[in-house]
């Protein structure tokens, strides 16, 4: 009896302990913004930013939220929001650590305490999820720079936008390449095999690959899935190779793909290559491959090299931040541009106003700031981007050459 | 479930099971040795062998040295390191419950992981060497050059562990060592001294191995994670402490991961592998070799 007790009595203490430790954390993230509450006539506008910039993904939310800083900065020193008599934008930043509880609670605070006109997130998914949700509670329009689960924008939300593209479209530009390919000197695409991990990531893929595929009347020979931890892949690679495909679609994290081509070359495969934007685009991949990486096709969010928008973006990029700009900075930077031009056609702080503003955008590519490659930026009903083609690119000589969309600088090389 | 597969697909599975068998048989000789000389569970072995590929990876990589020839290095500085944790961690608590020293080493193991983390980062790393294009062809079968020579060593390295422990009189002071301690002590072989031996001789087989593994495997702060896993398993397969039952024991969980690989799709495989396992515990729990122990 005495045993029990004593067993439930570090159990209280550890909840205990555990929701001490999460009020310090509530205390002093909600510490970092305080000062920026001020007048209510519209000299600037709020606009809260939620990506995670500590923890694991530190780096990958520091990237979104230089692009979305390097926007707001052009767009104030450009005289603001006009029709609002130049009214600057001005960010409130919170910090969702990579979880999803903390994402709500500051989604609350954003909403409640700083009132921020609109939000701007999150990079993961899992916290873009529950954070959507907290935002349309606050009816308070919210856009999604990066975040990739289909479902985010497929829950009948009314304030709840998107730019970045959906998991299902690193699929679906995949076969729309297929079927470009043989215009580009490449082989006429009849039949692919499919290899993927098969974690969510790769089975949702996989999915999009085979409806995308039966749609252009690409047939798929094999469909092969694999545990991303194995030791050996030879066996998977051997069956993709005996179903003798004529380009291999990939879905992969970093080991695996490593593995991957490795075994591919040791079975003297000749296909092509095409990963669904896996382990590919980790520099690892061509570090510790070599030539071995040579020639293989993946997608990327952002080139840094196909036009002279994106060369002027990159290199403006790199002078404020050292770093090359990545798919989650251009999305963040294009998120301010797109949140600016409905501002500009709102002339309100309105958030009603505001999101119906949203709605009805339209950013035209040599008219506003357009620089994912797209004519035109609007948005679908469920409030997602109408579209946003990914880039293809080719590795040869050890570096990204960009292919696709056309134009592009890039050759496709066929081995 | 897709389950078109050819002779073809199926030959090459088991000549990639036979070499990833001697690999895993490879990665289990110095858990079984340990086992069976002083009865602990190292839970750190995983990433012993994670310290070793990390050594490989850097006398490699930064060191430009020919990979089989930085087995001169690692399997000196894994027996240093095996005899160094030996005395720092588990000599002091030799004779405390086994439950405490399944701790320890657990801990020893987080500790190894988390140390590396921090020193290397989370990013997986290989090395690409001239030797990774090395294929030999039997007829519609390829098997690669770099896994040949890991079996080869793991044949050779657990025939030289056998010889090593049948001649020599080290080696039969540690087996008098493992059969009974007190005995040992009354005939004047110093047991302290004997257990950090095989823990060192334990610890300095993962060095050959990291160095046989790194021209076509990968290291991370977790790769020891998985791995040691399959260590155990094989060396439960294998009969605890059963050399040469390690061996089988590895060829059999190395054939279950591909021919599993090649039946059945993506992580179902794993579940043929541990299928396999959970029968030989049901019905074989001495492992494949040994004998049942009364």
């Amino acid at each position: 009896m005495k045993h029990r007790t004593s067993i439930w009595a570090v159990a209280l203490i550890a909840m205990l302990a555990m929701s001490v430790a999460a009020g310090v954390a509530a205390c002093g993230s909600s510490s970092s913004s305080s000062g920026s509450s001020g007048s209510s006539s519209v000299k600037e506008i709020k606009i809260g930013t939620l990506y995670p910039v500590s923890g694991d993904l530190a780096k990958l939310g520091d990237q979104c939220i230089s692009g979305v800083k390097m926007a707001v900065d052009e767009i104030n020193a450009a005289g603001g929001i006009k029709s609002m008599g130049g009214a600057k934008l001005v960010l409130v930043e919170a910090d969702s650590q990579g979880k999803p509880d903390v994402g709500i609670s500051e989604i609350t605070r954003l909403c409640q305490q700083d009132n921020v006109t609109a939000i701007l997130g999150t990079y993961q998914s899992s916290v873009a999820l529950p954070a959507t949700q907290t935002a349309e509670r606050f009816q308070t329009p919210m856009l999604i720079t990066t975040a990739v689960a289909d479902a985010i924008t497929q829950k009948g939300y009314k304030y709840i936008f998107r730019i970045c593209d959906l998991a299902s479209w690193y699929a679906r530009d995949q076969i729309n390449f297929c079927k470009a390919m043989e215009s580009m000197g490449g082989p006429a695409v009849k039949t692919v095999a499919l290899l993927h991990e098969d974690t969510d990531f790769g089975q949702s893929t996989s999915a999009g690959q085979l409806k995308y595929a039966a749609d252009a009347g690409i047939k798929v020979v094999a469909n092969v899935a694999y545990a991303a931890s194995s030791a050996d892949l030879t066996t998977q690679v051997s069956k993709v190779k005996a179903s003798n495909p004529d380009v291999v679609l990939t879905t992969t994290y970093l080991n695996d793909s490593i593995l991957i081509a490795q075994e591919a070359k040791t079975l003297g495969m000749k296909q092509l290559f095409f990963d669904a934007a896996g382990g590919t685009v980790d520099p690892q991949f061509i570090k510790t491959l070599g030539d071995t990486a040579e020639n293989w096709l993946t997608e990327i969010e952002f080139s840094t090299d196909a036009n002279q928008t994106s060369i002027d973006l990159n290199t403006a990029y790199k002078a404020l931040y050292g770093d090359n700009m990545t798919g989650n900075g251009m999305d963040g930077y294009q998120g301010v541009y797109v949140l600016a031009k409905a501002l500009e056609d709102a002339a309100t702080t309105d958030k009603a106003k505001l999101r119906d503003a949203m709605a009805n955008v339209k950013l035209v590519a040599g008219v506003d700031r357009v620089v994912i490659p797209t004519k035109e930026i609007t948005f679908t009903a469920d409030g997602e981007i109408t579209d946003a083609p990914l880039y293809v690119v080719q590795i040869q000589k050890g570096v990204f050459q960009t292919l696709f969309p056309l134009p592009a600088p890039g050759k496709l090389i066929v081995p | 479930m897709n389950l078109n597969f050819s002779g073809a697909v199926l030959s090459q599975a088991v000549a990639s099971g036979i070499m990833l068998g001697g690999l895993f048989a490879l990665m289990s000789i110095g858990l079984t040795l340990i086992w069976g000389v002083m009865k602990i569970i190292n839970f750190a072995q995983g990433e012993f062998l994670m310290v070793a590929l990390y050594l490989a990876y850097f006398l490699v990589a930064r060191g430009h040295i020919d990979p089989y020839i930085t087995i001169i290095i690692t399997v000196p500085f894994m027996f240093f390191f095996g005899i160094g944790i030996f005395r720092a961690t588990i000599s002091p608590i030799l004779k405390d419950p086994v439950m405490n020293q399944i701790m320890l080493t657990l801990g020893v193991s987080l500790i190894l992981q988390n140390l590396a983390l921090m020193l290397f980062s989370a990013n997986v790393q290989s090395v690409n060497t001239r030797y990774s294009t090395w294929n030999i062809h039997l007829g519609s079968v390829v098997i690669s050059g770099t896994q040949l020579i890991a079996l080869v060593g793991s044949v050779l390295c657990t025939l030289g562990v056998w010889y090593f422990l049948k001649t020599t009189d080290s080696g039969r002071a540690i087996r008098a060592s493992a059969q009974n301690p007190t005995a040992a002590t009354l005939m004047g072989i110093d047991v302290p001294r004997t257990y950090l031996l095989a823990f060192g001789l334990g610890s300095a087989t993962l060095g050959l191995a990291g160095s046989l593994m790194i021209p076509f495997y990968y290291t991370s702060p977790t790769v020891g994670v998985f791995l040691g896993l399959i260590m155990f398993i094989v060396v439960v397969l294998g009969g605890m402490g059963n050399l040469l039952g390690c061996f089988v024991g590895g060829l059999v969980i190395g054939l279950a991961e591909t021919v599993g690989a090649a039946v059945f799709p993506g992580s179902l495989a794993r579940v043929f592998t541990f299928s396999i396992f959970i029968i030989f515990l049901l019905f074989r729990p001495q492992g494949v070799l040994s004998k049942r122990q009364t």
